[in-house]
């Protein structure tokens, strides 16, 4: 018989999200050997780039434009932000090679590894609102070069690439937004059913 | 220090580019791609530290 307690929504979601992720689960003492791999380590460099990405996209969002256009401190936070994106798609890319070749959808992992695929696109679009957004000749000429690629698909009524102020609400509110949670829902996936194992160790 | 760097790799002049029949791509991004498939091979072989053979207990 259950009681009020029991019937509560606190307490029925508290409990589906401890049966779906187990805190052992979520945050594991250890991991299984063939992890001890520099493979394995690209989905961890692309995390760590994308929280550095977030952290001076948020200095930049204080401080303006013409902060980081035109101050010593601007230009290194501005340098910062775009060297962390170099970083996050070069981890990113060799994190899905890597994912690919291991057939990482394997043992009912195929959301996780349509997350990740989504993520990654979502990045590129996040980017692509980055390189516009700059402020200076180079975003001009991207922006003009784009326009009409982009205006062919109709996507143009809702993504105007020669509108500076949508492209940068685009890139510092909705993009980030769908990417954070997106790489959250791919980690969590993770951590469910744990890192793929090779060919073979799934054949001993 | 922009100004010693600036010496040392001059980028004040219009990109290189790669071209290959309808294939264009700069020589800075192909220096990246190279860069990536260099890492995702050394990755595949270089040894983990700490990591330890299978036959060892």
């Amino acid at each position: 018989m259950s009681t009020t307690i029991d019937r509560q929504w606190t307490t029925r979601l508290r409990r589906r999200l401890v049966e779906q992720l187990p805190p052992d689960k979520a945050l594991p003492d250890t991991q299984p050997s063939y992890v001890s791999s520099w493979i394995y380590v690209f989905g961890v460099v692309t995390l760590s780039a994308l929280v550095i990405v977030i952290l001076t996209g948020f200095v930049l969002a204080i401080r303006g434009p013409q902060w980081w256009h035109q101050s010593s401190i601007g230009h290194y936070v501005n340098s910062l932000h775009l060297w962390s994106v170099e970083i996050f798609f070069f981890a990113m890319v060799i994190h899905l090679w890597g994912k690919f070749f291991m057939a990482a959808w394997r043992g009912n992992r195929s959301l996780t590894w349509v997350t990740g695929a989504v993520t990654f696109a979502t990045s590129i679009a996040t980017a692509f609102t980055g390189y516009v957004s700059q402020t200076n000749f180079d975003s001009q000429w991207i922006s003009t070069q784009a326009k009409d690629g982009i205006n062919a698909t109709g996507a143009g009524a809702y993504f105007n690439v020669l509108n500076t102020g949508q492209m940068l609400m685009w890139h510092i509110v909705l993009l980030p937004v769908a990417a954070v949670v997106l790489t959250a829902l791919h980690v969590v996936m993770v951590r469910r059913k744990g890192v793929v194992p090779p060919f073979e160790e799934v054949s001993k | 220090m922009s100004e010693i760097l600036g010496a040392l790799v001059n980028l004040d002049h219009p990109g290189h580019y790669i071209s290959w029949g309808w294939f264009q791509m700069s020589y800075g991004n192909f220096a990246v791609v190279v860069t990536m498939v260099v890492t995702f091979l050394v990755a595949l072989v270089a040894p983990f530290p700490g990591r330890k053979k299978e036959n060892q207990s």
